[in-house]
């Protein structure tokens, strides 16, 4: 209802700027209904159930039932939003014309495969694939069947079991030393890496059983050797989106030196707090607008300055990691508990033992070996070597992937990370 | 193209069932743990006088060793996780199958699932590996009908195994033991009391014995019977908090009286005994510490040794 409802007025929007009716007020009115949409449910009911809890505790009417719990955030809703958006802004922008008609408009938002979390496809890129392609007449099934089997090994067997090492210590940060909540991050940077990019490759797979190209989402983004390589290779779509829709609008670079740098902080703040009502994701934008900001001071300083790759990459992966354990931390305090631990009393008691007890110390070992295996293949990828394996073994490590997603892959559907955002 | 598909779905399908048959393998190879011991219960031919059958109750309280040593049998605990009597008669058929008669079986009734009336075989991918047990897999099958597939179809039952049952072929094939393998002997599950440091009384329920529960206590009284085998139905300690969670507790012990006293066979009652009250031999209300199940084996000897002689 709610995917029927905002699309209708979009289109309803796109209709009337593209007629140019009152083209402003038409955009205004379509940004503020998406965002308000995106704003209810994710800062609202968290904020109101805030209020209502402290309300209760003090005049001690405690009740689980007033809590606006039940209230569930739609799957996917702030990617739908995105593209919805992006429509009705390129429309003003005068990029393309508005749909004719509205059930056009309805399948590019609601294009099943990557609704829920992506990549955000722009209107302009999708549409004609829709006019053109034979649905079921050209299949690419080799493609379809690589990108979904290495999607679903990202997610469940990889993502889904790394899971099970992270959110114990993330839950508890107070029983594990510096090197386990370090270890437990960089674990976590592995995790949504898959999470997230396999939901991508496995909505690209499927697109292809339509004919549908979807755009390259994710280019390696862990093998970068700065944030500014990181922000170009990780969900691409996403980055694109806030360069163009929210970076631009607010100037871009066509602005002072200083309010650019403005601009750039605020898009990483701003992209940080869209995540959620939780001081902790502002916290991680604000870590990352600041890196970015002084990558390019030091850009500027030494422009010819090129850091060695390994050091390069061992920065970016640890400031990753760093960086998205505020992401991950539960609250607040959690990560002053985590921060403390890892800059101001160093403790590596007992090393890393009570992370490997958390399952099993064999599972603790196939988990560092599907890391492996992920940098194995993303390596032989980035040095394009993975041209060079003898096409006739390519299908048996596709096949013995499959084998291992029955064998080690968790089944117990858990749920894309980014489905809630 | 067509042919090529055909060709990888092949070298797939081969492939899964090799890794299954490999993974399976591996388990029935465990010399210690859970799966040497239905490996035992379900494969292996036996020789026990004695055994226990029942839930997770009688799998953590009684102890072959103990028994053993003072009656001076044989004995074996086919007791498993989560068993209803519809369980227990299972895996006593499947156990019987390929072992002799026991001479006694000690039944201890859980009142917990005496009273849902509804099976849900609780650890049931723990069965894949011993589904050659045709008495296992008919009486398995009939219960969760998806278990013949589970038997035939590795796409439907690995997903439910995991890691677990990769980790426990592993220790098979290796020969080393897992971190709770050496806890179990002859199918007795000892529990260290630091493991469930709290006993919390969980919300009261009223017990009753449910007619297809009763109907499975009967179908187990009359195996016995046919078989010449002498049982015993027990109902074994519980920690005082479970006369507050249980609120007909007396209601439910009489009605097994009646079972037995109709059947003409005995009903050992000793939920409520000089342990009852000590808080280091229970894990919870209904299930005791290894130090608990120690002294309450020791006792439970020495009645069955005394039963005898004055049999």
């Amino acid at each position: 209802m709610l995917l029927f409802g905002t699309s209708a007025f979009d289109y309803f929007c796109a209709r009337q700027i593209s007629n140019g009716i009152s083209k402003k007020t038409f955009l205004v009115l379509s940004v503020l209904t998406n965002i308000g949409v995106l704003f209810a449910f994710k800062y609202f009911v968290p904020v109101a159930n805030y209020f209502i809890y402290e309300y209760n505790r003090a005049e001690c009417m405690w009740s689980e039932d007033e809590l606006l719990s039940n209230l569930i955030i739609p799957a996917g809703l702030s990617f739908y939003t995105f593209q919805s958006l992006s429509y009705t802004i390129d429309v003003y922008r005068e990029k393309y014309k508005a749909a004719d008609k509205f059930y056009e408009f309805l399948l590019y938002v609601s294009f099943f495969p990557h609704m829920v979390a992506g990549p955000i496809v722009r209107y302009k890129d999708l549409m004609p694939q829709f006019k053109v392609v034979q649905f079921f007449k050209s299949i690419d099934w080799e493609n379809f069947a690589k990108l979904t089997i290495w999607g679903y090994f990202k997610k469940m067997v990889i993502a889904d079991n790394l899971s099970k090492l992270v959110t114990p210590v993330f839950n508890d940060v107070n029983s594990f030393n510096s090197l386990e909540i370090l270890l437990a991050g960089f674990l976590f940077v592995v995790q949504v890496y898959c999470d997230f990019s396999g939901y991508s490759d496995i909505a690209t797979g499927v697109s292809k059983l339509f004919g549908i190209n979807l755009s390259l989402n994710w280019r390696r983004p862990l093998l970068s050797k700065s944030l500014h390589e990181f922000w170009t290779r990780n969900h691409i779509s996403i980055t694109t989106w806030f360069r163009d829709y929210l970076y631009i609008s607010l100037g871009g670079n066509r602005v002072t030196y200083v309010r650019w740098l403005l601009n750039i902080f605020l898009v990483f703040v701003i992209s940080g707090a869209w995540h959620g009502a939780n001081l902790t994701f502002v916290i991680w934008g604000v870590m990352h607008g600041v890196v970015y900001i002084f990558e390019i001071l030091i850009q500027k300083k030494w422009p010819h300055y090129k850091a060695n790759k390994y050091l390069g990459w061992l920065y970016l992966v640890s400031f990753h990691t760093i960086s998205l354990i505020a992401f991950r931390a539960l609250s607040v305090n959690d990560l002053g508990i985590m921060y403390d631990k890892l800059f101001c009393h160093l403790s590596f008691t007992n090393g890393i033992g009570h992370i490997i007890l958390i399952n099993d110390r064999l599972f603790f070992y196939l988990c560092l070996f599907l890391v492996m295996i992920l940098f194995v293949k993303e390596l032989l990828e980035e040095n394009n070597s993975i041209l060079s394996i003898k096409e006739k073994l390519r299908p048996v490590t596709y096949i013995l992937l499959l084998i291992a997603l029955f064998v080690i892959g968790d089944f117990n559907a858990n749920e894309f990370i980014y489905f809630q955002f | 193209m067509i042919k090529k598909v055909l060709i990888y779905l092949l070298f797939f399908i081969i492939g899964i069932y090799a890794v299954r048959e490999f993974i399976y393998i591996g388990i029935r190879k465990n010399k210690h743990g859970v799966y040497e011991k239905y490996n035992t219960m379900f494969l292996k031919k036996n020789a026990y006088d004695v055994v226990f059958l029942g839930s997770s109750r009688a799998e953590t309280h009684f102890n072959p060793r103990i028994f053993d040593s003072i009656t001076g049998t044989f004995s074996y605990n086919l007791g498993v996780t989560g068993a209803t009597p519809r369980i227990a008669f299972a895996v006593l058929k499947a156990y019987c199958s390929k072992s002799e008669m026991p001479k006694h079986i000690i039944f201890d009734l859980d009142f917990h699932f005496l009273k849902y009336g509804i099976d849900t075989i609780r650890h049931f991918p723990r069965y894949f590996p011993f589904l050659s047990n045709q008495t296992l897999l008919k009486e398995f099958s009939g219960i969760d009908s998806r278990f013949v597939s589970f038997k035939c179809n590795p796409l439907h039952s690995l997903p439910y195994s995991n890691f677990r049952a990769l980790a426990a072929s592993l220790h098979g094939w290796v020969g080393v033991t897992g971190k709770y393998d050496t806890t179990y002997y002859k199918g007795y599950a000892s529990v260290i009391f630091n493991e469930f440091p709290h006993i919390k009384t969980r919300r009261p329920f009223y017990g009753f014995i449910h007619p297809r529960e009763r109907q499975y206590i009967d179908s187990i009284i009359n195996f016995s019977r046919q078989n010449h085998i002498n049982l015993i139905l027990v109902t074994s300690p519980m920690f005082k908090g479970a006369e507050e969670e249980m609120l007909n507790k007396k209601a439910v012990i009489k009605q097994l009286q009646n079972i037995a006293k109709i059947n003409k066979i005995e009903y050992w009652d000793m939920s409520k005994s000089a342990y009852s009250n000590k808080e280091d031999y229970f894990t919870d209300n209904f299930h005791m510490t290894s130090k608990g199940a120690r002294l309450f084996t020791l006792g439970f000897a020495f009645n069955f040794t005394q039963y005898f002689h004055r049999k």
